[in-house]
């Protein structure tokens, strides 16, 4: 059972699912508020994105538990989550 | 039909969600349990409500003059509360004013203090009269405090905040993986949801069990953990850091934009509106009778009035109409969110009703509580299922006893806080520190039994006396303790009183059948089906 546990800890897929799926999940959430249309009253970029957080992060989770190849998971996870971590860092830097 | 409601996926894939729908369960099935159970009663918390308080006020206060009181003690409280005043319903049915200004808090929240009346509308009589802030205002009402008590466990299962709302939206996280693993990994959903083999081996009728149960609740687990999730890290982190992004960190400012309250600066006086003739007016609009108003800037000029009407002719959700706080006059029917309907407002005013299940009034919540029933059912034999096939691994015995703690312990606590309740008042204590107290007395004692016993078969029986008894118990401590009688509350209009005692007596006698049942089976049967598997029987 701890031997499992240790090579779970080690194990690349078990960040991308857990601790790193849901960062990224949360990242691209923050991100949508800077990006995603305001619509007709101007809310849906801070709404929208929370309420469907939960459909991003199963999103990315099955994505990262699923795919074969770590490769392109990790391309996934950088193409998703580095710009929206600019945009982020750009707001509070301007 | 079948082909198309069949998901078939490479074996690779299939085996991967297997493992997955497993181990989610088992690493935090009972916790999710527990949230799942709390839900199930939480969706009754008005009934509770008016069960655990008995005397009721029959009639609304919306429905009767109230502006007289408002603006008599507008009068007589601090002007710097008058910033805003609410109007609500109290737990005993009263009018509730609360009139109060709005202070930052050094964790960056915002805060209520001012003054809360609690009136009879009738007679003007008050009740209560407390200078204090919102969240003390609700902690520490003693009247509400069984109904308060049962959602919040079930939303933030007594952790402080924001860790208790964290771990229900994992939870919740969890409960959408199992409900997407599981539409999955059952290939042939349509012909899972009909099949019950009754007379092969006890293990196949089990997962039979499991995945008829688990099939037919598969939609709602989905919407119970869609929605809950995003109630649990909206609450959480989710408002916060998206007030941290968009608007600087200042979370005040994103609520007054979202649901379109400006802050009134206005320091000029004006008059107020006559809120009888403004509540008329919305319960005309709505069709039926508001159940919450905000006045923002008593007294001031551009003051405004907000009211809000709950769910009514086949309408899923509330409506809410904005009216001129000087002259009374009609503005216009707000959405949900924003000056404007949108989608996001669409999507939001959708989340409460799709979680609650009370669209529709008691028949919608008795369907969304025995969904919620059926859920735990489906976590319990599940548990039952992985637990059988390693009864032979003694490694697995703590999740035996943790299963019969949990499945057990959870009602037997609800169960003792809700006689706690009722009791507190009698011994010289406050109905809102005994609830948690008991509950938590209660569970940890449920718990170290079942750590210390070493017959678990002896334990789940004994664990199911308890809960019979304290089901018994409960509608008979009601009455001792000054309760109202059945008649009483009927002519009142308070169906929950008898309709809460009956069904804790029918649990009762339910239970004990149950119990007779498994006790016959365990004699009999080398392989009972109770809530602990404990191995007696042979592998498959």
């Amino acid at each position: 059972m701890s031997s499992n546990l240790l090579s779970n800890l080690l194990n690349a897929r078990f960040w991308l699912c857990g601790p790193l799926g849901f960062l990224l999940a949360v990242v691209v959430m923050l991100g949508m508020a800077l990006w995603f249309p305001g619509g007709a009253a101007d809310i849906d970029n801070i709404v929208l994105p929370l309420v469907l957080f939960p459909a991003l992060w199963a999103g990315i989770f099955f994505f990262a538990y699923l795919e074969p190849r770590l490769k392109r998971i990790w391309c996934v996870f950088a193409l998703l989550g580095i710009p929206n971590t600019a945009l982020i860092a750009a707001q509070f830097w301007s | 039909m079948l082909r198309a409601l069949s998901v078939q996926l490479p074996q690779r894939e299939t085996k991967a969600l297997v493992a997955l729908h497993g181990w989610s369960a088992v690493l935090l099935g009972l916790l999710l349990y527990a949230v799942v159970i709390t839900g199930a009663v939480a969706v009754f918390a008005e009934e509770i409500r008016h069960w655990s308080v008995g005397n009721v006020a029959s009639q609304s206060p919306f429905i009767q003059p109230l502006d007289r009181w408002v603006r008599q003690h507008a009068g007589n409280v601090d002007p710097a509360h008058l910033e805003e005043v609410t109007l609500s319903t109290s737990s005993s049915g009263h009018l509730n004013i609360f009139y109060h200004s709005h202070i930052d808090q050094p964790d960056g929240t915002i805060e209520e203090y001012g003054d809360a009346v609690e009136l009879v509308v009738a007679t003007g009589e008050v009740l209560s009269h407390r200078v204090t802030t919102a969240t003390e205002l609700r902690e520490q009402e003693n009247a509400g405090a069984l109904a308060r008590f049962i959602v919040s466990i079930h939303t933030e299962l007594h952790l402080p905040r924001p860790w208790g709302l964290m771990l229900t939206g994992i939870l919740g996280l969890v409960l959408l993986v199992s409900a997407i693993s599981g539409f999955l990994i059952h290939g042939h959903l349509l012909k899972e949801a009909f099949t019950l083999r009754r007379d092969r081996n006890p293990l196949l009728t089990r997962r039979d069990v499991h995945s008829l149960a688990g099939t037919w609740g598969l939609p709602f687990a989905f919407v119970l953990a869609f929605t809950g999730s995003f109630f649990s890290f909206a609450g959480a982190f989710g408002i916060p850091a998206m007030a941290m992004v968009a608007f600087g960190g200042d979370q005040e400012t994103m609520i007054r934009t979202l649901i379109d309250q400006p802050t009134i600066e206005s320091k000029t006086p004006g008059p107020a509106a006559n809120l009888d003739a403004v509540i008329a007016d919305a319960t005309r609009r709505a069709g039926v009778a508001p159940v919450f108003a905000s006045v923002s800037g008593w007294g001031v000029d551009a003051s405004r009035i907000t009211v809000f009407a709950p769910a009514s002719d086949n309408r899923l959700t509330g409506r809410q109409f904005s009216y001129d706080g000087n002259s009374g006059e009609f503005q216009r029917e707000k959405p949900a969110l924003g000056k404007v309907p949108s989608a996001g407002a669409t999507a939001v005013s959708l989340m409460a009703p799709l979680h609650f299940g009370n669209f529709a009034g008691i028949l919608s919540k008795l369907v969304w509580g025995a969904l919620a029933f059926a859920l735990c059912y489906v976590v319990i034999t599940g548990f039952t299922l992985w637990l059988k096939r390693r009864e032979h691994e003694p490694g697995w015995v703590w999740l035996r006893r943790g299963l019969l703690a949990f499945g057990h312990g959870i009602p037997i606590a609800m169960l003792s806080c809700a006689l706690a309740y009722f009791l507190a008042p009698i011994l010289g204590g406050n109905a809102f520190s005994a609830v948690p107290a008991s509950f938590v007395a209660a569970a940890l004692l449920v718990l170290g039994w079942s750590a210390l016993t070493r017959d678990l078969d002896a334990l789940n029986s004994k664990l199911l006396v308890v809960t019979i008894i304290l089901c018994g118990l409960l509608p008979a401590t009601r009455l001792m303790t000054g309760g109202i009688g059945w008649l009483d509350a009927l002519w009142q209009g308070n169906l929950a009183v008898p309709m809460l005692d009956a069904v804790f007596l029918l649990c009762a006698v339910f239970l004990a059948i149950q119990r007779r049942g498994v006790s016959a089976t365990a004699n009999n049967d080398p392989e009972p089906l109770t809530l602990a598997t404990t191995g007696t029987g042979q592998q498959p």
